[in-house]
Parts: C-alpha cells; structure tokens; sequence
C-alpha cells in the first residue's frame, strides 16, 4: 500500500518531466546492461565481435522488452493511449487528402443520422411543444349515420361538447377548440389562424403561459372577457418579445380583445406552429363566427385529458352512450352514432406513419454508404502504408499493438466526422425548422445516439481494414507489391463494395423519387398545372362588408384579375369547392334526389362557382353547356355536376332536376333545409377533379356547382389559370386588391402546388427530405468509386506500364480503366434497380395510392449516376493513360 | 540440466529487493546474480528484469542512480530503501508463510 504514492509521484514527474526523458535513460540502461554481456562475454575467451553478436542474441529483441517496460509503469495504459493517439495524429496529417476523404464521407452519413434522429426524437419523444405528458390526450369525435344515407356528419356542435364534457367522467377534462383564419390589426394588418377554445383549453394540455396567464374557467361562458393569448411567434415577431405586451388591445376580426399571456414557445395544441391567438369560446360572436355561414362552418374538436387507469376504449364507449341519448332526446331514432376515440399523439391517426418509416431506413443507408467508403478508403490507405507497418510489425510492435494504433486513428477521424456532422445537422435542421415548424434541437440524447453511431461506424469502417493490412507476415509485404492488398486484380473486395454501394444509392433514389411521386399524387390536381393556378383566399365577413358590398367586391376583383397581365382565366368558388385542400371551411349542399323525402338527402361538396371556375382549374365540359350569364341572375335554376356525381345517378344527369338547399344552425337536415332549398336542372356534366387522398372506394368525390350562391358567400378563394408561373402574378393581384379596397387582406395565397404542400403538412419535406439524402448517397457512391479506381490505377501503374511499352496506346488504357468502371457501374445499377423495383412493389401493395417506380425519374437518376460515376473514374484512368512506362517499370 | 522458467513477477521482485539489500546493484549484476544463485532455473532475462526493476523503483523501494561499475562501464546502481527494506521483510514473511502451508499440504498429504 505504501508504495502506491510513490508510484503517483513518480507517474506524476515522469510525465511533467517529459516521457521523453525517461525513454533515453532507458535506452541508456539497455545499452550499458548489454555492455556488460558483451564485456562478460570476452572476458570469457571469445572475440570482440563474437561477443557483440552472441551477446546481442541471448538479449533478444529490444523493442518488446521496452514496451514490457512501458506496461510495468503506472499509468501505462493511459500512457500508451497519449503515445497512440499522438501516432494516429501523425498518420492523420501525413495523408492530408484521404483523411478529409474519409471525414467528408462520415460527416456526411452522420449528418444525415443526426438530423434524422433529432427529427425522430423530436417528432416522437418530444411530442408537441409546450404539453405536458401527452400520452393521455385522447381525442374524441362523434359520426352520425342516418340508415340508408352514404354521407356522414360530424357531431361536433357547442351543445355536443357540452353533452361529451358533462358526460366523460373517465376525462380530467374535455377540450373543444375550433380554428379560424382571421384578419387581426396591430394596428398593421395580419392573416392570423385564431383558436377558438374553450377555457379549460390550456389546462387539459397541461400548458402554462410563459408570461401572464390562460383562461379563466368561466371566461368562455361570459361574453364581456374579451381576452386573448397570443402565440409566442406572434409575441417575438409581431411585438418583438415586449414583455409588457399583456394588457394590451389589439383587434381580431371585429372584435378589440386584450392580451392577457403568451403561450410557451412552439405550442399550438395538436398542430404545434399553426395558432398564431387563442380567445375563448364566447369570443366567436365577434370574430365573425355569428353568421348563419359561420354557424355551420364552426366544427370543434375535442381533446380530453384521460384519469388515471382509463383507457381510449372505455371513453369512446362512454361517448357512444351520451350521443345516442343525444339522438333519442331529439327524436332521432332512426339515426346511428359512431364514436372515435384516439391517442392524440404526435403521428397518430394521420399519413405519417407508413411515410416515416419507408423514409426512416434512408439515412441508414446513407450512413452505411459512407462507411463503406470510409472503409474502402481506409483500406487503401493501409495498403499505401503497408511498407511501414511491415516494418512496424518486423521489429516486434504485436499485431495488436498496430491494430489498436489504426483502430485509434479511425476513431479520431470519426470523431472529426462526428463533429462536422452535427455542425451540419444543426445547420440543416434549423433551415428544415423552419420550413416545417417544428423545433428539432441536437439535445443530450441525440448527441449520445450521435456518439453511439459514430462508434457502430468506426468498428464497421476501421476495424476490416486494419485487420486486414496487419494479417499479411512482415517478409511477404516488406517490397511485395501493394496489390496484394486492395486486390485490384484478385481480390473482389474493394469492388464488391463500390458496386453494393451504387446499388444502395440507386435504390435510394429510386424510392425516394417514387415516394415523392406518390405524395405528390395525392394532392389535388385537374387540367391546369398545379404551378400555373394561383389561389387566392378572403373573408369580408370578417370585415363587416354587408352581402351586397361583398358581392360587388368580388364581381369587381374577379372580373378585373381576369384581365391582369398573364392571366388567361378566372373564377371564384369557396376553397373547399374544387379540392379538400383545407379542413375547416367545408363547401357542402345538401341534395335531395328527385321525390325524395325530406330526411333521405346527401350532403354534396360544391357550391357556387363563379366567374370562368371551370376553364380556370381547367376542368372540361364532358356534356351539356358550362354556365352563361343568364344563369347568374336571381335564384339559382340549374347547375351542373361532375362526372363523378353523373355515374352515380340512375340514368342520364343531363336535364335530371335535383333539389338543392343548405345544411342548418346543429348541421340539421330537415323540413327547414329543404323548404329554403331550389329545385335546379342539371344543364353540364365536367370532368371530376383529381385528389386522390379523398377518393372512395377509389372514386373521386362528387360534385355539384350552382350559378348563383344560395345565400351570400363572404368567404370565397379567387382560382387563376395564369400563363407561366403562378406566383408571378402574386404580386400585380396583391396590388389589384388594395386597389378595389385596401381594408381587404388575402388569407391565403399560392400556387396550387404551395397549397397542396401545406395541406399534406410533413409528407413534401419529407419527400424532399429523401430525394436530397438520394443525392447525396450517389455523391457518396461516386467518392468510393473514385477511391477505388484512383487506387486501382496506382497500383496497376506498372501493369498499364508494360501495356504501353508494348504498344498499347494511351486510349487504349484510358478504355480499359473506364470499361471496368462501367461494369462496377452497371452491376450496381442491375442490383439497385431491382432493389428499387422490389420496393416499388412492397410500397404498392402496402400503401393505398402509392405510385408505381417512376420510370422518366428512375432513367434520369440513372443518367445522373452514369455521368458522376464516368467522371468519378475518369480522372484516375486520364491519370493511368498517362504513365510513363519507364519511370513506372522503374520504381516497381 | 531442469528446464528453465521464467521467475513469476512476483517473486521476482522478492528476490531483486533481497539482492540489493545487501548492497548497490546494477541491472546487469543482479541478472548474473540471479542466474547463479537459482543455478539458472529461473531464466532473469532483460525482458522480465527491467520491468520488474521499473515497478519496484516507482514503489519507492529502490532508488536508481547512475555510476561507474566494476569494470570502468556505466551503469544505473539500483539501493533499497527503509520502504523497500520493509516491503522485504513483509515479502518474506508472506512467502514463509505460503510456502510453510504449500509444504505442509504437499509432504503432509
């Protein structure tokens, strides 16, 4: 025990003191104690050099017993380490080039890993922003059937809620909160997306204001608390993080409310990013929500917060109950209610799931591309430095000892790649942040996983290679040629990688294309590209304009942008009224066939098209006539339908006359609705626009277009076919608005693209996302080939020596080496494209909708691939064509 | 002649500590010494007697110095310390010990 102080001292002054030092007077003992053998030795009878050489083999080697020395010292592990690491630097910098090969080729799988972890952890774990323990929201919602109806209605009312809320004990508490575009003055103009929440809101997310405070319990019940939270985007953007922003007024719609707090960052209940001010319930008289129009848009959603030890299941047979008493107090036997209860977790209940994972396994493979390169590069390394690990080896450092030397090497250059990697995800992500909302921070755990993988890869990189050019005896690789390493010629190694590598990234982006196809797809569409039909949104009743004003707006705006430069038709009709592009303005008639009672109705999606809709979206007259401007006076007395709608019908559609009227106040159909309604002839049959997340039963939806609107539309969504791309015209009809009336903000405006993009939320990112992380794959692919060839071609240069010198001409090497390039390249297209079609085939029969491998993009990828991986082999082979056989034949 | 081994570390530093509490050695004395003594059954080569000498020295058991030995060479002279001449006396006390009990099983046996 004593001695284990002096043992620090001296670990302590050896290392303040230089190992250096230590080293020498070791040597120094070594030598005098051989001096003495030797002297010992003649002294005994034999010669001076007899002694030396017998003297010197009964020591034997000096190294191992230099590095027994070493081990013997305290702190020996950590010392050696210091030693090792120190070597590796060395060997790091001495091959500058495929050191930042290798590091460039890591850092770019791990940056790809890290950001797709820190997207993963963001969108799983760290759930939605601001919410406490999300595990127990459960949503709720309440579908009446009526026998014999195909359509379906949502029980979402104020007095549905009321009934759920009295009713689900099972629930800490039920949420009901309803989403509105609105125009809010700060006194500058916004478009704000309102929440419309009932005041136990924040409590049953569990969301504290991070500065003032939520809603008081009785506030969505008074309508004198005009009050409102606003979002913390809105807070730093609009008011620039003033903190003393409560207690201010502001005004939304028509309607001045005071800010009392501000919601935590990124919080926006289960759509983090999208609330830019929450105001109670009561709020939505003056947010005008008090129109007939309104009354019907307003759906609520309900989210509850589930009591310890109940379940989804329990709930939603709760709620079945409740809504049927509902029924049976209204009289409404005949009809049946379904109830839907779900987990309100992240990607719950929508798309993502089949989408993220089909793209999760991409950065994967990304990440195993590139340490196939590495390894490759790391392997060819070793071979440039077999003659010094030869020699390493030959004067007794254990094969180990080298192995541990390499291994640490790696390790330091993954690390590098470590740290470059999550420079670049951090970068990556904030840009992809900001594009998709959603805050995806490189915490604690991501750099654990980041370290983890790093870890995986410098095994997986630089554990075969150093193996493998320490396995070779010292005698065979001192002044053997090289080759025999890498097995340019022999061994199918280094190629076997290259072509697994451009098979993975050819499939990469052959899935990554068809995914986008198919996300794409889904969107809506009909004759006029989705980049050449600006769609432009309003709501004067927000506003206050009266019927006949609004009216006069909008005959004004959409005969006067038709005329806009580049602008070749326009039309009007609500948003909703062409595509379900947005959720909470539904375009809906209800229509009764011919003789029908009043109940047996369908509600029909449509509505009143204006000005040229249907040459505008580019949906053709397949019979009859489009609308003239005959039809357009007074009530409406004919319509036309759309193919879909058409097939349905018993018989011919044409001259067929439907009744038509509007839903009422609680989505009721009844005698009401039918007697405001108007019988209409159906004088045109148009093309079904496509959309296909919407299609039932793999049909599109039906349709039904008025001339005239059955009672004043305020909100209504400008459709222009424009002559080149749609944003162009963005700006002139931004100026045109402010010209007819500059109170008058546009909610929304984009190209049909931008529209469907934001309606599908993550799916284009994500797509984008993997075509992007495809790009790269081959980029990477390319590397390794590059590598490959590159190293082929050095250590073939005393082979394409003796071509030359026996008369091959200099094409004729530059062929060679191409030739075998294109093979590597065409073996690895032949594999990954039947990887990619293999996967095209599970997609399909897996994914409803998914679209079949895209063969235009799968040939241009491949054309792509073809020209990198041409130029990636070019340069070693111009290099190979130019050796010159006399100094080649010479230094082998 | 029996087979010569190489000394278990252990004992090697035993048997290093009680040569030079005699008196100052250096590496090459005590390696000669030892192969005497043990009439070469124990193989002291340089490969475990540095590495042996390097732990009992960094124990503080032994200093090293440099000096000039017998026959006018260089040499490092290793001398024990009263920590060392302890760690000696602790050593052979034990050894005693394990072997008294070793023998009394092997002879009583």
């Amino acid at each position: 025990m004593n001695g284990t102080f002096s043992r620090l001292r001296a670990m302590l002054r050896r290392w303040l003191g230089g190992a250096a030092a230590s080293e020498r007077a070791l040597d120094d003992e070594i030598a005098s104690v051989l001096q003495h053998e030797i002297d010992a030795r003649i002294a005994d009878g034999l010669s001076p050099a007899d002694a030396q050489r017998t003297a010197r083999a009964a020591f034997g080697v000096v190294e191992p017993i230099k590095e027994r020395v070493r081990e013997a010292r305290t702190g020996a592990v950590i010392e050696s380490l210091v030693r090792d690491t120190r070597y590796a630097w060395r060997g790091i910098r001495r091959s500058p080039g495929s050191s930042l090969a290798v590091v460039g080729s890591l850092a770019v799988g791990l940056a790809i890993t890290v950001a797709a972890m820190a997207f993963i952890h963001a969108l799983m774990a760290g759930g939605y922003p601001g919410v406490t323990d999300q595990q127990r929201l459960v949503g709720v919602g309440l579908i009446r059937t009526a026998a014999g109806e195909p359509t379906e209605y949502a029980m979402r009312s104020e007095a549905d809620y009321l009934a759920l809320r009295a009713g689900l004990d099972g629930l800490q508490g039920l949420a009901a909160f309803s989403n509105a575009a609105v125009t809010a003055a700060l006194p500058e103009p916004r478009s704000f997306t309102a929440c419309l929440v009932s005041a136990n809101y924040f409590d049953v997310f569990g969301t504290r204001a991070v500065l003032g405070r939520t809603f008081h319990a009785d506030e969505d019940r008074t309508e004198h608390a005009a009050v409102a939270v606003i979002s913390h985007r809105v807070w730093q953007r609009d008011f620039s993080g003033d903190r003393s922003v409560t207690g201010r007024a502001i005004r939304v719609a028509d309607a001045y409310v005071t800010i009392v707090g501000v919601a935590p960052e990124g919080f926006g209940g289960t759509t983090p990013g999208s609330i830019d001010v929450w105001m109670p319930l009561a709020m939505s008289r003056y947010v005008a929500l008090d129109s007939t129009i309104a009354e019907r848009q307003r759906a609520m959603a309900f989210v509850g917060r589930l009591k310890d030890g109940v379940n989804v299941e329990q709930i939603r047979r709760a709620a079945e109950t409740i809504a049927m008493q509902r029924l049976a107090a209204e009289g409404r036997s005949g009809q049946h209610v379904k109830a839907a209860t779900w987990n309100v977790a992240w990607i719950n209940g929508s798309d993502y799931p089949i989408v993220i994972l089909s793209i999760t396994p991409i950065p994967l493979l990304v990440l195993t591309i590139a340490c196939v390169n590495a390894s490759t590069l790391l392997l060819a390394r070793g071979a440039r430095r077999s003659h010094e690990l030869a020699i390493r080896l030959a004067i007794g450092a254990g094969r180990s000892r080298v192995v541990r030397q390499l291994m640490i090497e790696s390790l330091l250059l993954g690390l590098l790649a470590a740290g470059a990697g999550v420079l670049l995800a951090s970068r990556g992500l904030q840009i992809a942040g900001r594009e998709i909302s959603l805050s995806m921070p490189i915490d604690g755990r991501v750099l654990t996983w980041t370290l983890l993988v790093t870890l995986i890869c410098v095994v997986m990189s630089g554990l075969a290679p150093a193996l493998r050019v320490t396995a070779l005896a010292p005698f065979r690789t001192v002044g053997a040629n090289d080759a025999n390493i890498v097995g340019a010629r022999r061994g199918p190694r280094g190629r076997g990688l290259v072509v697994a590598q451009i098979a993975l990234s050819i499939g990469v982006l052959a899935t990554a294309t068809q995914l986008a196809a198919t996300v794409a797809a889904q969107g809506g569409s009909a004759g006029t590209p989705s980049d050449r039909l600006l769609m432009a949104s309003f709501d004067l009743d927000q506003l206050r304009f009266t019927p006949e004003a609004a009216e006069r707006f909008y005959a004004t705006l959409v005969d006067r942008a038709s005329s806009l430069p580049g602008v070749e038709s326009a039309g009007l009709a609500r948003s909703q009224a062409v595509w379900i592009l947005r959720s909470n303005d539904p375009a809906s008639l209800i229509v009764w066939q011919p003789g029908a009672m009043a109940k047996e109705a369908r509600v029909i999606l449509g509505g009143y098209a204006g000005g040229d809709l249907f040459r505008a979206v580019g949906l053709a007259v397949l019979e009859g006539r489009a609308f003239v401007p005959e039809d357009r006076h007074g009530w409406p007395r004919v319509a036309i339908v759309n193919d879909a709608y058409a097939k349905q019908m018993p018989g011919p559609a044409l001259g067929r006359t439907l009744h038509v009227g509007l839903v009422q106040r609680g989505g009721h159909i009844d005698d009401g609705a039918f007697a405001v309604g108007r019988d209409v002839e159906i004088v045109g049959v148009i093309q079904s626009a496509s959309e296909p997340r919407y299609n039932v039963d793999g049909k599109p939806v039906p349709k039904i277009y008025l001339p005239v609107p059955l009672q004043p539309e305020p909100a209504l969504t400008l459709y222009l076919r424009t002559r080149t791309k749609a944003e162009t015209v963005a700006a002139p009809l931004r100026d045109l608005v402010q010209a007819i009336d500059a109170r008058v903000p546009i909610l929304e405006i984009g190209s049909l693209a931008t529209w469907n993009e934001r309606s599908m939320e993550l799916a284009p990112f994500l797509m984008r996302a993997a075509t992007f992380m495809g790009l790269l794959a081959l980029v990477l692919a390319a590397t390794g080939l590059l590598a490959v060839a590159s190293y082929a071609v050095a250590v073939r240069g005393r082979e394409f020596a003796i071509r030359m010198a026996l008369g091959s001409q200099p094409r004729g090497v530059l062929a060679l080496v191409l030739r075998e390039a294109m093979r590597l390249v065409l073996a690895g297209f032949v594999i990954g494209g039947g990887l990619a079609l293999l996967v095209a085939k599970l997609l399909q029969t897996g994914f409803r909708g998914a679209q079949g491998l895209d063969t235009t993009a799968f040939a241009r990828s491949t054309a792509l691939l073809i020209v990198v991986m041409l130029l990636a082999s070019a340069v070693p082979a111009i290099r190979a064509s130019r050796v010159d056989p006399v100094t080649a034949l010479k230094e082998g | 002649m029996p087979p010569r081994k190489d000394v278990p570390s252990g004992t090697l530093d035993l048997l290093i500590l009680r040569l030079v509490a005699r008196g100052p050695m250096h590496g090459w004395g005590l390696m000669k010494r030892l192969s005497e003594l043990t009439d070469d059954v124990f193989q002291a080569t340089p490969g475990a007697v540095f590495p042996a000498l390097q732990r009992i020295e960094e124990s503080g058991w032994v200093t090293g110095e440099w000096g000039v030995s017998e026959n006018n060479r260089k040499a490092r002279f290793y001398t024990i310390t009263k920590a060392g001449r302890r760690q000696l006396e602790k050593e052979r006390e034990h050894w005693n010990a394990i072997t008294a009990a070793v023998s009394r099983v092997l002879e009583g046996a």
